[in-house]
């Protein structure tokens, strides 16, 4: 996987989408190592009883979205120090996700090189129902070993 | 303060408290159904060789590991100490930090406490927010993350 370095990370740029197909499937598989078997994430019937639209998206597993989109494109150098996001619309299971980001912020913290990104989830009309942050911490051009 | 409210003294004698400790053995199966389940498969995650390359001198686990309710060993809501008296559940998101590379085979250790419970008016109604905080330690005792997340009923 391709390393980016701190210089060349830049205020404006946009992380490379990272897209996520939802299924049924997933949502049962996603229960083990969640943890959390809540049927409405699988079962329409629950999700409706709850009068719930249809089955929807564990919120978790899009924060893990976000994850993957933010480690996807620093590279194995990088480390990922803070994550943070807020769900404010449901996701329908069957619905495409394009995860995005947008580096926001750069700068020292100590001797950490530290960036900041936007980053949130969109469904398949454009509307964002799952946005945060992430702090990622980059090496430097010629640095050894992880920050 | 709103005309009726649906948090009871038993709620609030409740926050502050620590409501569950849970240990997790870090298998490597558990990290492989993980990186499946997300369709994460990043060979930092499983794959030594690559990481000793990055650095790393091995596999270290996804930040997802923190973001599954697994480390704590329940959804959060199933250990509180009082009766839920709205029934439909949201998850209002939440801040994760991550602070040490955990490896297959450490022992995380989870303290999750019940920090905060607030109600706000929306077009959905009341919503209830019950907030909650994990610390994790590995069998060093350093702390490896912390979690602050929002377990919502309306």
């Amino acid at each position: 996987m391709k390393q980016l370095y701190y210089e060349d990370v830049e205020i404006g740029s946009e992380l490379p989408v990272l897209v996520k197909e939802t299924s049924v499937e997933q949502s049962v598989q996603w229960s083990g190592p969640n943890m959390d078997y809540a049927a409405y994430h699988y079962n329409r019937e629950a999700a409706k009883a709850l009068q719930l639209p249809d089955m929807i998206v564990t919120g978790r597993l899009k924060v893990c979205f976000l994850a993957q989109l933010v480690t996807d494109w620093m590279g194995g150098r990088g480390v990922l120090r803070r994550l943070e996001c807020q769900h404010r619309g449901m996701n329908i299971i069957g619905e495409t996700l394009s995860c995005k980001g947008k580096v926001v912020k750069k700068g020292k913290r100590g001797d950490e090189n530290t960036v900041e990104c936007e980053v949130w989830i969109e469904n398949p009309r454009g509307e964002r129902g799952t946005f945060g942050s992430a702090v990622v911490i980059f090496p430097s051009k010629g640095s050894g070993s992880p920050p | 303060m709103p005309e009726s409210t649906v948090i009871t003294e038993e709620m609030r004698r409740a926050i502050g408290s620590l409501i569950n400790v849970n240990i997790t053995v870090v298998e490597k199966g558990l990290i492989k159904d993980l990186v499946e389940a997300v369709g994460d498969f990043n060979p930092l995650w499983t794959d030594d060789e690559y990481a000793r390359t990055c650095g790393w001198g091995a596999s270290v686990v996804p930040p997802s590991l923190f973001l599954t309710v697994r480390l704590d060993g329940s959804p959060p809501t199933s250990c509180i100490p009082f009766d839920l008296p709205l029934k439909r559940p949201l998850d209002g998101g939440g801040e994760w930090e991550f602070y040490k590379p955990v490896r297959v085979g450490d022992v995380i250790v989870t303290l999750r406490k019940l920090v905060d419970v607030y109600e706000r008016q929306s077009k959905l109604g009341t919503l209830l927010f019950i907030t909650f905080e994990s610390t994790y330690m590995n069998q060093k005792s350093e702390t490896v993350g912390k979690a602050r997340y929002y377990a919502i009923r309306y």
